[in-house]
């Protein structure tokens, strides 16, 4: 509390100077220094129509809302990922491809297909090959481009608990130098029966390494790498939802990427949260952890979410949270230049929302053109 | 023309007209004298001047459609013939057998109700019928009501309803046994025989047994998942899309219909091929449907009342032990029971005839998991109905019906067995259901009639949309059931006479408007599903229906309906959209020559269907561009009573439409090719050819 405290105070302090406080729905100001122009990227898609999806464009300086600016990349229920310069939308269940766009002009440079029926899940890019999880597959599909050659690296082994259908789950990827970590949940009938795992995959052979077995079962949502000078000391952060209504278990969990025998741990629990993480994001500026955190009462219904900061020096989790109280907030990406935006579910006012120095500049959500989903908003500078 | 033979046209005449409860083929009265006919002749087809269906089309209050079996091809299935009428459209998961549904008036497929010879379906598991797996040949006709619907046929159908009727007796055409049997693409094949005559003076028997199946292995263009890259695309042939269907049925009853009853029993299996992206090998589904009914009718007095009891059986298994369907593995069964009866009694009242009723029913469903891994989903519903409705002449020529129905209905789920709910109660749900209606019809001239309705329906969740509590399913207690209202006006003009050389014509035009609230649907997020109350929506359009025949040779036959659409919701992302998949303009044209040469009839029938682009999705982000799809065929006499027919469907092989993209993602890719498809990610066959042999005694 005594950070966002100090926060607000000086968010106070600025807007009586009239120095840049943010105000609704406000621009920059004309004599403001050279500041970032981030973009977000949000998609979605219908789950009544298959195939159906859309990219909505929000410039966070001026707030302007652009629906539908590259048909036919978001098919049904896709999720997104920056890397390089490049725009990667995997469409997950009902259309297994990926969409590649060039992240300045979001002009198409490729879409191919993982594999019918493999449902990938989330992107690592290392050289010209891309890591896919797929939770369709025995494990990760590995996509050479530009051909769009495809294998795919077995990891079914990990799953050493109840019956193995030969499909771990993984759903997250990340790439550190030459190796990819993919975390599995190993689910039986959709319940997570046994902790998580991350396969280390070593890319100069495509193979697994090693694993490391998560402190927690059922990771949701991406990897996010911490500062490496932070408390979690450059560890990658992947949120575990043992249960999503019950908070006893579960933690956004630290996998160490360094020495020789990599570990996991948790980091903020979901007691610590009350919720599962939705989505993890780091601010540029390694300051703070974002975390959109979701609760769903016994009966699955109910859904809250909000959006709360950690951090990243002390590795205290902000009292109370970000977003006002009636929001749903589901997803969260940190922008150049200090802003987040975040994802409000809340029904029939969903859409994005804009907070800059911890005060929302957005008056209502801006809708993207179709109803929300997690882990399917990016914020970049082109 | 000889007494007996304006007789037997007569009869002939009225047996075309007649509804399942009306005065049998056979039967006439001509002033005081009641002649009994045989007919051991086929009558001649070509000789009546009249519209088919003229008398109830003039007489009758809601516009209903009626569909002729001996009209369409061996093989088609309800909703393949719906579709071609007007207001109606159908929704086909692809190819001989697959699953469909049909939409009317913009109403969603819920809303549509389903019988089966006046018995209502059951609605508690799923609230859409899969009309795919109905022949229609194994019936004699349906009667598809598009605005009000008559009271006695229940509450729900802001959509209107659909009533499959099993035609007593003699077949159209006098015949005693007509059998057929044919092939055609993709290793479709059929075998039908109908046996219906008189046994004696006062019983009459309609017996039909029916075997149809098909490969369903259709070609199809795939974009691979990858729209924007036309440079994976390929034909790929249809996997796990097989299905056979065995039906049998048989209906005994009095010559005047006081007394009927009967069995029906069908059996399907069919592969669930999934979509493009997400094809299956192996799931499959095996469904057991039983109906067994009887009436009869009491004379009080001047009243006359029909009593009813039913029995409906439905028994679903769904195999997916390779998770197929990507919903883990299943291998479940879904059986639904449900048994009902009703008393409905008619009486007069000076110049006015009043109906009142009474209803009652019980469904019960049960979701069993065969691996044993999660326990039974069961639950029941009863329920009871009053009905009232007053048929009221002013003068001779309006006939203006006021009717209520008011539906009490119990919902009770069993207790869960596992999980953080376990064995806790569920509280059971009580729904009061009222649904008034107003017709009127006013017969203006003897060939044209004014006819107006106006109704309020209501359908009630199903016990999966309240109850379920499975894997990422579940419902919620607390929905309310999707209520509308719907007004039609318009006109018919049959003339019972010939204009020179242009006979049987037939004009009808209605305008309409329905308006639904609550929709109730699944709503998918953070990758669990559960049912909302969601949305409201509105349609209106206008109906135009014309027929005539030319020189008693070229019959033609055209219907347009226009739509027009709107989502009613407080999401900015929706709201002011269109309905997804209803089109704005929908034509059907069909034009049939017939000739008799070397004493054989002969005939050869031309058809199109045309629909503007529609939207795939309630975002209206994906285009369905325009289709014009083409039909052909000829059926010829060989002998007494022996002909063969030949068939094609989809006359150009169209199988590819190209999509326009409203924000190019590329400058140079402004479209895209997309299959042949009424429902995203299920592709339709491209030309279909199919034989026939039939022969009638």
């Amino acid at each position: 509390m005594q950070r966002l405290s100090s926060f607000l105070l000086i968010t106070l302090v600025a807007a009586a100077c009239g120095d840049g406080g943010a105000s609704p729905d406000a621009g920059p100001t004309a004599d403001a220094p050279a500041v970032p122009q981030p973009i977000a990227l949000a998609v979605a898609g219908d789950f009544g129509s298959p195939g159906v999806g859309t990219v909505a464009k929000l410039d966070v300086t001026s707030l302007e809302m652009s629906l539908d600016v590259a048909s036919g990349a978001a098919l049904g229920d896709p999720v997104i990922r920056y890397v390089d310069g490049k725009i990667y939308i995997i469409n997950r269940f009902g259309s297994s491809s990926v969409t590649i766009l060039d992240g300045k002009t979001l002009a198409l440079e490729d879409q191919f297909s993982t594999g019918t029926d493999s449902n990938p899940q989330d992107v690592a890019v290392v050289g010209d090959k891309l890591y896919i999880p797929s939770t369709g597959t025995a494990g990760v599909v590995v996509v050479t481009r530009p051909a769009n050659t495809r294998t795919t690296i077995d990891l079914s082994a990990l799953d050493s608990v109840g019956p193995n259908d030969g499909k771990p789950d993984c759903v997250a990827a990340y790439a550190v130098g030459t190796k990819v970590y993919v975390a599995c949940g190993m689910l039986d009938s959709f319940a997570a029966v046994e902790p998580a795992k991350v396969a280390v995959i070593d890319t100069a052979t495509d193979t697994m390494t090693s694993s490391i077995t998560l402190p927690y079962g059922n990771p949701i949502g991406f990897f996010a790498k911490s500062p490496d000078d932070s408390t979690y000391g450059g560890d990658l952060l992947v949120a575990t939802a043992p249960s999503f209504s019950d908070y006893a278990t579960g933690c956004i969990a630290r996998v160490s990427t360094t020495g020789a025998t990599p570990g996991a741990s948790c980091g903020p629990t979901n007691m610590d949260l009350g919720g599962y993480a939705n989505k993890v994001d780091v601010a540029p500026d390694g300051s703070l952890l974002y975390v959109a955190v979701g609760t769903l009462d016994e009966n699955f219904a109910n859904p809250t979410g909000k959006l709360r900061g950690v951090d990243l020096e002390t590795g205290m989790i902000w009292d109370g949270a970000i977003s006002a109280s009636g929001q749903l907030i589901i997803d969260v990406a940190a922008c150049p230049g200090g802003q987040v935006v975040a994802t409000d579910q809340t029904t029939n006012a969903s859409g994005l929302r804009v907070w800059q120095n911890l005060q929302e500049r957005t008056t209502a959500a801006k809708p993207i053109g179709l109803r929300p989903t997690t882990t399917a908003l990016v914020c970049y500078e082109p | 023309m000889t007494r007996t033979g304006l007789t037997c046209l007569l009869v002939a005449y009225c047996a075309t007209a007649a509804a399942d409860d009306a005065a049998p083929a056979s039967t006439a009265t001509v002033g005081e004298e009641e002649t009994i006919v045989i007919i051991d002749r086929a009558p001649d087809p070509d000789a009546r001047p009249t519209a088919r269906d003229r008398e109830r089309a003039l007489g009758d209050a809601p516009f209903v459609t009626i569909i002729h079996a001996e009209d369409h091809p061996a093989t088609a299935s309800v909703a393949d013939a719906v579709g071609a009428s007007v207001g109606a459209q159908t929704r086909s998961l692809g190819g001989l057998g697959a699953y469909q549904s049909v939409t009317v008036r913009g109403a969603a497929p819920g809303h549509t109700a389903v019988l089966v010879d006046g018995l209502p379906l059951a609605r508690i598991a799923a609230v859409t019928q899969d009309l795919g797996r109905y022949t229609l040949d194994s019936f004699s006709e349906v009667e598809l009501y598009r605005g009000a619907v008559p009271v006695e046929l229940g509450g729900a159908g802001i959509g209107g309803a659909l009533n499959l009727v099993t035609r007593l007796g003699r077949g159209e055409t006098g015949e005693r046994v007509r059998a057929s049997a044919g092939v055609g693409s993709f290793g479709a094949r059929h075998l039908r025989l109908r046996y219906g005559d008189r046994h004696g003076e006062r019983v009459e028997s309609a017996t039909t047994i029916g075997y149809q199946a098909a490969r369903g292995d259709f070609s199809y263009f795939s974009n691979n998942a990858t729209p924007l890259n036309t440079t994976d695309d390929t034909y790929q042939q249809r996997q796990n899309n097989e299905f056979w269907q065995v039906d049998g049925a048989s209906r005994f009853g009095l010559v005047d219909r006081s007394a009927v009853g009967g069995v029906r029993i069908g059996y399907k299996q069919q592969g669930l091929p999934g979509s493009i992206a997400q094809p299956t090998m192996s799931a499959n589904m095996g469904t057991l449907d039983v109906i067994g009914d009887g009436r009869f009718d009491a004379g009080v007095g001047t009243a006359t009342a029909r009593q009813i009891g039913y029995l409906l059986v439905e028994r679903q298994r769904l195999r997916d032990l390779s998770s197929d369907l990507d919903v883990g593995a299943q291998d479940r069964t879904y059986l639904t029971l449900s048994g009902g009866a009703s008393s409905t009694w008619h009486a007069p009242i000076g110049s006015a005839r009043l109906t009142a009723g009474l209803e009652v029913r019980g469904d019960r469903f049960t979701d069993t998991d065969e691996s044993g891994a999660n326990p039974a989903l069961h639950g029941d519903r009863e329920g009871g109905a009053v009905l009232a409705g007053l048929d009221l002449s002013l003068g001779e020529t309006i006939v203006v019906t006021p009717a209520m129905r008011f539906d009490v209905m119990r919902t009770a789920p069993a207790p869960i067995s596992v999980g953080p709910m376990a064995n806790q109660p569920v509280p059971t749900r009580w729904d009061t259901v009222p649904s008034p209606r107003l017709t009127a019809r006013a017969l203006v001239t003897p060939d044209i009639a004014v006819k107006s309705s106006a109704g309020g329906y209501v359908r009630v969740p199903t016990l999966v949309e309240l109850f379920a509590n499975r894997g990422t399913t579940f419902g919620s207690p607390d929905l309310r059931p999707e209520r509308g209202r719907s007004a039609d006006i318009g006109l018919v003009w049959a003339p019972a006479k010939a204009l020179g050389v242009v006979d049987r014509i037939f004009v009808e035009a209605s305008a309409f408007g329905t308006r639904a609230h609550d929709r109730i649907a699944f709503v998918t997020s953070l990758g669990i599903s559960r049912a909302f109350n969601i949305a409201d929506s509105q349609t209106y359009g206008a109906e135009l229906v014309a027929s005539a025949r030319l020189a008693r040779t070229v019959s033609l036959t055209a219907n347009y309906t226009r739509l027009v659409t709107q989502q009613l919701t407080d999401d900015p992302n929706f709201a002011g959209k269109a309905v997804p998949q209803q089109p704005a303009h929908a034509v059907y044209a069909r034009a049939d020559v017939v000739r008799r040469a070397f004493g054989r009839r002969a005939a050869v029938w031309l058809d199109g269907s045309w629909q503007s682009e529609t939207f795939l999705d309630e975002a209206n982000f994906m285009h369905v561009p325009q289709r014009l799809l083409a039909g052909a065929g000829a059926r010829v006499e060989l002998a007494a009573g022996v002909a063969a027919s030949i068939s094609v469907e989809n006359l150009a092989d169209t199988r590819i439409q190209y999509s326009p993209l409203p924000s190019p993602p590329r400058p140079d890719l402004t479209e895209i090719p997309t299959p042949l498809e009424d429902v995203g990610g299920f592709p339709l066959p491209g030309r279909t050819v199919y034989v026939a042999l039939d022969w009638s005694h």
